[in-house]
């Protein structure tokens, strides 16, 4: 994301904790309370695909390190 | 007159001497040094030989278990020290030595040698633990000191590079066996230490005789060892074998082989280890992306109750406003039989509101009807 300031997966759950937390306490009126909700769906939405990126990157990581282990022991 | 005499027989005679020698304090476990000679291993694996010097000559027998348990058997020439008992073989009245151990001639001075100067360099500190100097793990130049032919270097460079094919390995040639031995394998040494990049030092020497191994019980070799700034590990003839270099030595391996096997990892099992790094890296990953993923839904749950638990209330309000609104519905009342008589958009409530001619509009429940008024008449 550099149109925007970086991503931030800690950052997001951090704001999410917070939003939460404001949200349980009842203090906001119910305005502030949708807008919060539609805050704290987009952080959602965003740190999962984040999480699901990373988890496919791992993925291909060791599948690429476990061929090039298999490849030089077939050498010997 | 010889009628009193006592007279033996051959057997009580032989039991006798038999007792005699066989309870003699040094006839028994003590040690006697000759040349072998009628050197003969019997199937019963049993050796019999006849120990001789100039003047005489004495049978022995050394039995099985005790020849299974010396490291070369003799062979006739040898000057050898052998302890053991003087026992009668009454059968044929003659006495043996019973062998319990053999030496070759000399080899009791040169233990007491090595004893002595073990201990004397063991009191300097030289064999400090503390001292020693730690192997690197991942040497890159290995240099190694024995002879340049025969198995010995052979098999280090092969357990070398099977284990750790990248290193260099430097050979420091010496002379391992006789009096130049102990000059030559400083030499090879100090030759080493001039060279930059020296890792690890291998000191090694395959297997022998107490004398073949000698020179490495040399003091000189020793303090040259104590004083090399590069760690040196000994592989010096068998499992059995120690010699002074052995204790000097930053590491003793048992043989050449398993010096070598100490200086260097191997690659596979690096490999191996790397693999298994892999692994936990992968799994403490995944470990840490499903504790968020959990964290999230949870975040999501919560946010969205705590959005809709107003706005159920809400409803619930709603509920109840639009249940009290019902109450004044207008068509509540027309389906409990009244009618509702309109003039224009107002409901009539009085005379007052129309006049004769007028025309108004009246809702019943299944519809709706206009009327004109021909009348109208207030009460008194």
């Amino acid at each position: 994301m550099p149109e925007t300031k970086k991503f931030s997966l800690e950052t997001h759950l951090k704001r999410l904790r917070k939003i939460v937390e404001e949200m349980q306490s009842g203090k906001p009126d119910f305005d502030e309370n949708i807008k919060l909700f539609q805050e704290g769906s987009v952080l959602i939405q965003e740190a999962k695909i984040f999480l699901d990126e990373s988890e496919m990157l791992i993925r291909k990581l060791t599948a690429a390190g476990e061929e090039s282990y298999a490849g030089e022991l077939d050498e010997e | 007159m010889q009628t009193k005499m006592n007279i033996y027989s051959v057997t009580q005679l032989t039991q006798t001497i038999k007792f005699l020698l066989e309870n003699s304090e040094t006839l028994q476990n003590t040690w006697v040094s000759g040349e072998i000679s009628n050197f003969t291993k019997h199937s019963s694996g049993h050796v019999y030989f006849t120990l001789k010097d100039d003047g005489a000559a004495i049978a022995c027998v050394m039995f099985r278990n005790v020849a299974m348990s010396v490291a070369t058997l003799p062979k006739p020439g040898d000057k050898l020290e052998v302890m053991g008992s003087v026992t009668v073989y009454p059968p044929r009245g003659n006495y043996q030595v019973i062998v319990q151990a053999i030496r070759l001639r000399g080899q009791g001075d040169l233990y007491q040698k090595f004893l002595e100067l073990k201990s004397r360099l063991e009191q300097e500190g030289l064999f400090d633990p503390l001292k020693k100097k730690p192997l690197p793990a991942f040497p890159r130049t290995i240099g190694v000191v024995t002879s340049p032919t025969g198995a010995v270097i052979r098999d280090i460079i092969k357990t070398v590079r099977r284990r750790y094919p990248h290193v260099k390995i430097v050979l420091s040639p010496a002379t391992v066996q006789g009096d130049q031995a102990a000059a030559s394998i400083i030499r090879a040494l100090e030759l080493l230490n001039e060279k930059p990049g020296m890792d690890t030092i291998i000191l090694a020497r395959g297997g022998g005789s107490m004398e073949d191994l000698w020179c490495f019980n040399d003091e000189s070799l020793a303090r040259t060892i104590a004083v090399c700034p590069v760690p040196v590990i000994s592989g010096i003839g068998h499992e059995t074998d120690f010699t002074i270099a052995d204790f000097v030595a930053d590491r003793r391996a048992s043989t050449p082989t398993a010096a070598a096997e100490l200086a260097v990892p191997d690659s596979k099992e690096i490999r191996k280890s790397l693999q298994q790094s892999g692994i936990q890296i992968r799994k403490s990953l995944q470990n840490f992306i499903d504790f968020r993923k959990q964290l999230i839904d949870d975040f999501q749950f919560r946010l969205e109750q705590a959005v809709m638990n107003p706005l159920e209330y809400a409803r619930g309000e709603l509920a109840v406003l639009s249940a009290r609104l019902d109450a004044f519905d207008v068509r509540k009342t027309l389906q409990r039989g009244y009618t509702i008589t309109l003039a224009g958009k107002k409901a009539l409530r009085s005379v007052k509101q129309v006049k004769r001619g007028d025309l108004v509009m009246t809702m019943a429940a299944d519809g709706q009807f206009e009327s004109e008024i021909r009348s109208v008449k207030a009460d008194a």
